[in-house]
């Protein structure tokens, strides 16, 4: 038999909870009355105040998501770092957050993406990376596996193919991490690589070992912080 | 709109005419213009017994002739007619009544019930899935609906069809139809996704391609009316098995996305066509029996090759008599259609026969043509379309032809050795025969022994049921596989055990184990990286393809294939050859031919699976010969059986082919040898053994007989015996006498796919009951001296790449194998009736193939216990082993242990069926 069992609620949230005090101490975590696991992460002040200076008439929201290969496969974590718009902006800095959206198990996938598409649909602008070949179609099939409303943003940017024609030339490809180092000057280390996520996701189902989540959690909320940052770089 | 066939496949809507000269409902009376000259067609069609009578005179070849009558049409009338926008289309096919079993698949199907149709070859079967298929489009034009067929080239011959329909059809019957196979481009691929209302596959595509990815196709799934399935007589043994788990496998997500689909199934004559379409799909069937469609009258003759001389009973060539026959029914403007066994033999009989033709002038050589799998497409179609116009006199076809690909009906059908089963021999037979007019069927022998079996005993084939078709879908080694594939697809509850099986729990916490699967809160998810689908291969074969590359000629178009690394070969790309082929056919010095003409192989470079060629002139082509044998890789269970020895344990069957032959053609004297330097071929599976003590060897010894040719028998009948106990196919287990790993003559049977399915494990545990059904069979068949029902026929090896068939060898000795049984399962000994025979020299490690003629097991008796037995669960985790280490984590998927990294098993062994 299988020694290794993780026990809902039990040993293995524990685990995660320990582990996420450790490593993302900056960050609350709870489960959700719906049953999914929820992460709420503070945004430093520079992006949401480089917002500001925009003058974008609602929120935006910067979506990524994480999955177990390519499309059609289920998707066990949704990252939403929502910027207020201008005029949410008076003093009100708790307007900017990021939401992790985690599918403890395969079973948590549609709570996940029902609570994801509830919060989402109010944010009238969208922003990813590829997300207009990957990251969306890939949630509207799992929703509409799940019997879900397909998502629905009033207006989508993706961000890749503006990254592309504005630095394609003198990049040595247009990888968000490429642009992370090269244009926003950010740096990132001990991060996994996304090859083995699906495997690492895998493996923490399996024995609720909470150290490679941890690492994709930390993975989804850097892109996202560099999703922010390439918004900004592209948009003065 | 989108008319570029690339690869043969087509979206189309809506399309107008472009074949208009062939509006037809297959299997109807039909004008055609014909190539042959007007003189011949006003021939009567009488004169054709008459004309095989004359040649017959004086040589006493035609030894019996069966008159089949012939029957008028019946009609059907349906409650309400057709939408009239069908029955227009239908009277743009000259189509204005139904036959009584089409007018049936329509009611049965407007009543909500699965039907399965029986009828004959060319009788319309098509029209009884299309009426209900384009019935429901009309009413609901989102409706869509799946066909799947075999054979690719079926797909397309049937697409082909439904688009004629189309095109007939005064009112818009737009629908969007198409092929989606491995053909298929990306472009077109997407659109069939989004569009198609009909989509033709197969149950290969259907498994790896389509339902892995069903979230793609939820607009398609969610619509899903009808899934027709054709050919299903085809659907057997392992084959089968896997499509019974992959149409489960369709039936849950067709729940998922709301629908719930009727089948409809078409299958040739065989024993239990309802029972087998049932077991496909785990639903209840109604069976539509009654051929309404009319048919001239029919004459099967079997026809043997003189007797050259009597004291060896050597007898004329029988590729030469059909040689002769085509040849003069051609002269005599009956167009004719000849079955031969093996590819090479249908390229050496097309040079024969052209030759002889040009011998009397009038250019009927050129309307001759061979037609085989190996070659392209397009040259396929191309064939195809020419013998159904009428332009073509001839074809020369393997038994790619015999499934229902429409070529029309022709006049005389020869048979060029016994195909091997009974409802083989009435589909290629069935190839001929017109609605009104007589038709010829020739069934030509080999000198066999049980080819000169069925023309002493003609009543053996005529009087025989056909076979039946038995499936094991809840075989847990074949369940494992789609298990793991279906908690890919969709995690699978206990509501799924009514699909799966009770097998299913057990097998599940297994996977679990193994970290495969996930229970969580009642539901099993799929819990790892890979893509399981890539690791179950439907059919027992390898479907590795190599390339046959004329160097000597500019590259083709932009169609041409590309090699295996993606470049593009130099050269002319003439065909392709499946892997177990190429061995023997396309070794370095070997000559290759095709449409008649000789190639000189150059290469074959095994890592690119392609050979380089370039055409010659000689008078010779070439012949392999290959050895077999079987090893004891490990001897996992030991235990004596009475008096006897008997082992379990894997074992690895190979096959080298060593050297080769240079035959001179239409003399057939050897011009010399050469060395072949390839690697071995080896199944990797697993088997049992029975080693008979010497007493029993030497008590068949004091009776002047040889022991082997008895043992021989016994791996025959024990074989055939086992399909009843195990639920497998006869292609689906191998049997064999061998002595090199056990230093005794031995009797071994084993599973034909790699790893094992447990056929031969059960054969292990259960030897008494077997043996003693052997010996139940052989002393209970009343023939003197023993016959294809009971010791059956071995094969020697090399005679499977031999054109001319001039094989030997008797059936094994009865009596031998009576002495042996009752010296085994301690019987009084056996008294042999006659002396002992003349030993003729035969190696002990030939691969024989088998008569078929098996009776169903009731499948209840199997399903009587839930967990699974030790032995068997052991294997199954084994094999679970096996699968997950030969994947490197994420990356490659596939790589076998086997020698040029080939997942599937060597060779398809003898007598399975050549797919198009």
């Amino acid at each position: 038999m299988c020694g290794e069992r993780r026990e809902r609620g039990g040993l293995g949230d524990d685990l995660l909870a320990q582990g996420l005090a450790r490593f993302l101490p900056q960050a609350t975590y709870e489960v959700s009355p719906e049953g999914y696991g929820r992460l709420v992460h503070p945004v430093g002040s520079s992006l949401a105040a480089g917002q500001a200076a925009q003058s974008l008439p609602g929120a935006l929201l910067f979506v990524d998501i994480e999955s177990l290969g390519f499309i059609g496969r289920p998707l066990f974590l949704i990252g939403a770092l929502r910027l207020p718009g201008p005029a949410e902006q008076t003093g009100n800095e708790e307007a900017a957050v990021l939401v992790q959206y985690l599918a403890r198990d395969y079973s948590e996938e549609e709570a996940v993406l029902r609570a994801f598409l509830s919060e989402g649909a109010a944010c009238p602008l969208w922003v990813t990376f590829n997300g207009q070949t990957f990251d969306l179609p890939f949630l509207a099939l799992r929703a509409s596996y799940h019997r879900l409303g397909p998502p629905r943003p009033g207006r989508h940017i993706d961000l890749l193919p503006l990254a592309r024609r504005r630095w394609g030339a003198r990049l040595p490809d247009c990888r968000l991490q490429t642009l992370e180092t090269h244009i926003c000057g950010r740096r990132r280390w001990g991060d996994i690589p996304g090859a083995r996520i699906p495997d690492a996701y895998h493996a923490f189902v399996r024995t609720g070992e909470p150290d490679e989540i941890i690492q994709i959690l930390r993975h989804n909320v850097e892109d996202l912080i560099s999703l922010g940052f390439l918004w900004q770089h592209l948009e003065c | 709109m989108d008319r570029t066939p690339a690869q043969g496949s087509r979206v189309d809507r809506g399309s107008k005419p472009r074949r208009a000269a062939s509006r037809r409902g297959k299997g109807r009376g039909r004008k055609r213009g014909r190539g042959a000259p007007a003189a011949d067609r006003n021939r009567s069609k009488r004169d054709l017994l008459t004309h095989l009578e004359d040649l017959a005179r004086g040589q006493q070849s035609l030894v019996h002739a069966e008159e089949i009558p012939a029957r008028d049409a019946v009609w059907g009338e349906l409650r309400h007619p057709l939408p009239a926008a069908l029955s227009s289309a239908l009277s743009a096919a000259g189509i204005e009544r139904l036959y009584c079993h089409q007018a049936a698949a329509v009611e049965c199907v407007r009543q909500n019930e699965h039907c399965v149709v029986v009828t004959g070859t060319a009788s319309g079967k098509t029209l009884c899935y299309q009426l209900p298929v384009l019935e429901a489009w009309l009413a609901e034009p989102q409706a869509t609906a799946l066909l799947l067929f075999p054979t690719k080239a079926l797909a397309q011959d049937q697409l082909r069809s439904l688009l004629t329909l189309q095109e007939g059809a005064s009112d818009d019957l737009g629908f969007v139809a198409g092929t989606y196979d491995g053909d298929t481009p990306p472009r077109l691929r997407g659109r069939l996704r989004d569009e198609a209302a009909i989509l033709l596959t197969n149950p290969d595509m259907l498994h790896s391609g389509i339902l892995p990815n069903h979230a793609r196709w939820a607009r398609f799934f969610s619509q899903l009316r009808y899934v027709v399935c054709d050919e299903i007589h085809v659907y057997r043994g392992i084959f089968g098995s896997n499509v019974a788990n992959v149409l489960r496998r369709l039936r849950r997500i067709c729940r998922r996305y709301g629908s719930e689909p009727r089948f409809v199934a078409s299958s040739a004559t065989i024993a239990n066509p309802r029972e087998l379409a049932e077991e496909l799909t785990g639903l209840p069937f109604r069976l539509i029996a009654e051929d309404g469609a009319p048919r001239g009258r029919k004459h099967f003759v079997l026809w043997n090759p003189p007797v050259l001389s009597t004291t060896t009973m050597d007898r004329g060539s029988s590729n030469i008599e059909a040689r002769d026959l085509l040849a003069s029914f051609v002269r005599e403007g009956f167009q004719t259609i000849t079955f031969v066994r093996a590819r090479q033999v249908a390229e050496v009989l097309l040079r024969y026969s052209q030759e002889k033709l040009r011998e009397d002038g009038g250019g009927a050589a050129g309307r001759l043509r061979s037609y085989r799998g190996g070659y392209l497409p397009e040259e396929r179609r191309e064939i195809e379309q020419a013998l159904f116009r009428g332009e073509l006199s001839g074809v020369i076809s393997t038994n790619a032809l015999e499934l229902g690909i429409d070529v029309g009906s022709l006049d005389v059908s020869l048979l060029v050795g016994y195909p091997g089963t009974i409802a083989s021999t009435w589909q290629q037979a069935g190839r001929a025969g017109r609605t009104s007019e007589d038709s010829l069927a020739v069934l030509i022998a080999h000198n066999t022994p049980i080819d000169q079996y069925l023309m002493r005993y003609p009543e053996y084939f005529f009087r025989q049921s056909p076979e039946h078709a038995v499936i094991d879908p809840q075989n847990p080694h074949i369940l494992l596989g789609h298990l793991r594939a279906a908690a890919y697809e969709l995690p699978l509850t206990p509501h799924d055990e009514g699909l799966f099986g009770e097998y299913a729990p057990a097998i599940l916490q297994i996977l679990q184990e193994a970290g495969e699967v996930r229970g969580i809160k009642g539901r099993w998810y799929f819990s790892t990286n890979a893509y399981p689908a890539a690791d179950v291969s439907l059919r027992n074969a390898s479907d590795n393809v190599y390339l046959i590359v004329d160097a000597s000629a500019p590259p083709g178009g932009a169609n041409a294939p590309a090699l295996r690394g993606g470049a593009t070969p130099r050269g002319r790309v003439i065909g392709t050859l499946d892997e177990a082929s190429a061995y023997a056919q396309l070794h370095p010095q070997g000559i290759y031919l095709h449409e008649g003409l000789s190639y000189f192989v150059d290469h074959l470079d095994l890592n690119e699976r392609v050979a380089y060629v370039h055409p010659v002139n000689l008078e010779y082509y070439t012949q392999s010969i290959s050895d077999s044998r079987i090893r004891i890789l490990e001897t996992e269970q030991e235990r004596t059986w009475r008096v006897a020895e008997r082992g379990f344990g894997p074992l690895a069957v190979s096959e080298k082919v060593y050297m080769f032959k240079k035959i001179r053609f239409e003399t057939r004297e050897s011009l010399g040898f050469g060395p072949i330097d390839l690697p071995v071929e080896t199944l990797e599976t697993e088997g049992c053994w029975v080693t008979p003590p010497p007493a029993a060897m030497a008590a068949v010894t004091r009776h002047g007989r040889v022991p082997v040719e008895g043992l021989w028998g016994i791996a025959n009948v024990l074989g055939d015996v086992i399909t009843l106990h195990a639920m497998c196919d006869v292609m689906d287990v191998g049997s064999s006498v061998d002595s090199r790993g056990t230093g005794m003559p031995t009797i071994f049977l084993y599973d034909r796919y790699p790893g094992g399915l447990g056929f031969a494990q059960k054969a292990f545990g259960m030897i008494e009951v077997l043996m003693a059904a052997v010996c139940e069979l052989v002393t209970s068949c009343p023939c003197e001296a023993g016959c294809p029902s009971c010791v059956g026929a071995p094969v020697l090896a090399q005679m499977s790449n031999d054109p001319d068939s001039s094989r030997r060898g008797h059936i094994p000795d009865k009596e031998a194998a009576l002495i042996l049984l009752h010296h085994l399962l301690e019987k009084e000994p056996y008294v042999p009736k006659k002396a002992g025979r003349t030993w003729e020299g035969r190696g002990w490690n030939a691969v024989r193939s088998r008569a078929d003629g098996e009776e169903v097991f009731p499948a209840e008796a199997w399903r009587t216990f839930k967990p699974l037995p030790p032995e068997i669960e052991k294997r199954l985790r084994r094999n679970l082993n096996r699968l997950t280490e030969r994947r490197p984590a994420g990356a490659e998927r596939r790589n076998s242990g086997y020698p040029g990294g080939r997942p599937g098993p060597a060779r398809p062994w003898h007598g399975q069926s050549e797919r198009a």
